[in-house]
């Protein structure tokens, strides 16, 4: 009783798709058993007529008729689903993109800092009268009615320490166009540190101390002048100049 | 052996470069792969449906999926074997809906014979290829979907075990049992035929 191949390895051997080894015996085996051989012919007669059967043309409409419908497929893709695409294509975009963010993220620090410092180099000098100063303690001030300003404005210098109160500064920097402040509508400037008014009676004012309601003047400085709201001191060689301001709806 | 991997590794170089530019919206890649595969498909399809104008449906469907997910495509097979799975999704679809409807597979003949490129042959000769290759179009109905779709892919396409296997998703045993069983299946009914 002779063994023959089965159908599928007779089939894979017309394909040349067996492993070296099967090959090799199903060969050996084929050029010795007629039926296989049989069967090997009938296999590559039926691989070859459907090898010969030719590749037919396309239709010309196909082209056009896919052309058309991959048209209609994106006019009736949703909108938002259209910039979804559009917005994945821009990301795989060469990384245009990110430069242009970057780009826009330093100016707009760069905007920022440089508003910071023109912020501060405007502020000019700010001080703050504790109010409660041991030197500060003339009922004078209660006269002159209730203000919010518990902040001052003046120079940092030992002429504010003279006149009992504790300072704060910044100073305008150096080398820029000197700092205007309008107090009680009147226009004072910043020079060395010393807000004064220049041309009040002939003499530049040295300090001036913005007080707020309820505070105390100074005690033991001599007045010499003043309007309503506005009191002008004499600290030994210093003019001072004391604001308090209008009471709310003046 | 080296040349193989070569060839592979140009294959595949030239799917990504296809697939990156259609990604970036470069619709001439996706002409190309049309122009790679367009014939295939719709001979494909046509050999599966029987007729024209199931084929060319087949067809239009199969080139609207690959352009659809073309951008998707990761390349863990071969351009050709994916776009081929997708046709025959596409082909198996109809044939089921047909069973469904209890119909039988329109193989009509339409005048795909006549078409055929016979050039370059006497009168005689091409009479008889056309005989030929009627009787196979009519034998190829008779045969069991899942066996014909893998012998032609073998066949007519010239696909290897290892490629049937990937488009059909199935073992290479299987893919060698499928083959067999077809071509055997086709024998048959041509011989009845005859």
């Amino acid at each position: 009783m002779s063994i023959h191949c089965s159908l599928e390895t007779l089939s894979a051997y017309v394909d040349s798709e067996l492993p070296d080894v099967e090959l090799r015996l199903v060969e050996s085996h084929v050029e010795r058993c007629s039926e296989c051989r049989d069967h090997v012919s009938r296999l590559e007669g039926i691989a070859g007529h459907v090898r010969r059967l030719e590749l037919v043309s396309v239709p010309a409409t196909l082209v056009p008729e896919i052309g058309r419908r991959l048209r209609l497929q994106r006019d009736r893709q949703p909108l938002s689903s259209r910039i979804e695409e559009e917005l994945r294509r821009a990301a795989r975009a060469p990384m245009l993109a990110p430069l242009f963010a970057l780009v826009f993220a330093f100016s707009v620090i760069l905007y920022l800092f440089s508003l910071g410092v023109s912020m501060r180099s405007t502020s000019g000098t700010r001080m703050v009268i504790g109010g409660t100063s041991a030197d500060i303690s003339d009922a004078r001030a209660a006269d002159a009615g209730g203000g919010a300003g518990a902040e001052s404005e003046r120079s940092a210098d030992e002429a504010g320490v003279q006149a009992g109160v504790s300072v704060a500064s910044d100073e305008s920097p150096a080398g820029t166009e000197p700092a205007h402040r309008v107090l009680a509508g009147r226009l004072f400037t910043l020079y060395d540190g010393v807000w004064t008014e220049e041309g009040v009676r002939g003499r530049a004012v040295d300090v001036v101390i913005d007080v707020g309601s309820g505070d105390e003047l100074p005690r033991g400085l001599e007045e010499i002048g003043g309007v309503a709201g506005i009191y002008r001191m004499l600290d030994g060689g210093t003019i001072v100049e004391i604001i308090v301001p209008a009471p709310p709806g003046e | 052996m080296a040349t193989a991997a070569l060839v592979t590794r140009t294959e595949k170089d030239a799917d990504r470069d296809l697939v990156e530019r259609h990604r970036y919206g470069d619709e001439t890649a996706f002409d190309e792969v049309y122009a790679l595969f367009g014939t295939m498909v719709y001979n494909l399809a046509l050999r599966m449906l029987g007729n024209e104008a199931d084929a060319s449906d087949c067809a239009q469907e199969t080139f609207l999926r690959v352009h659809r997910h073309l951008g998707g495509f990761r390349g863990r097979s071969g351009l050709k074997t994916w776009v081929f799975r997708i046709a025959l999704n596409c082909c198996r679809t109809r044939v089921r809906r047909r069973m469904r409807r209890r119909r039988f597979l329109d193989f009509g003949r339409d005048d795909l014979v006549a078409r055929a490129a016979d050039r370059d042959r006497d009168p005689e000769e091409q009479a008889a290829a056309r005989e030929t290759s009627r009787a196979v179009h009519d034998a190829l109905a008779a045969v069991k979907p899942v066996y014909r779709e893998a012998v032609l892919l073998r066949d007519l396409h010239g696909f290897t075990y290892e490629e049937i296997a990937t488009v059909l998703g199935v073992r290479i045993g299987t893919v060698r049992s499928r083959i067999a069983r077809g071509r055997d299946e086709l024998r048959r009914v041509m011989e009845s035929e005859e």
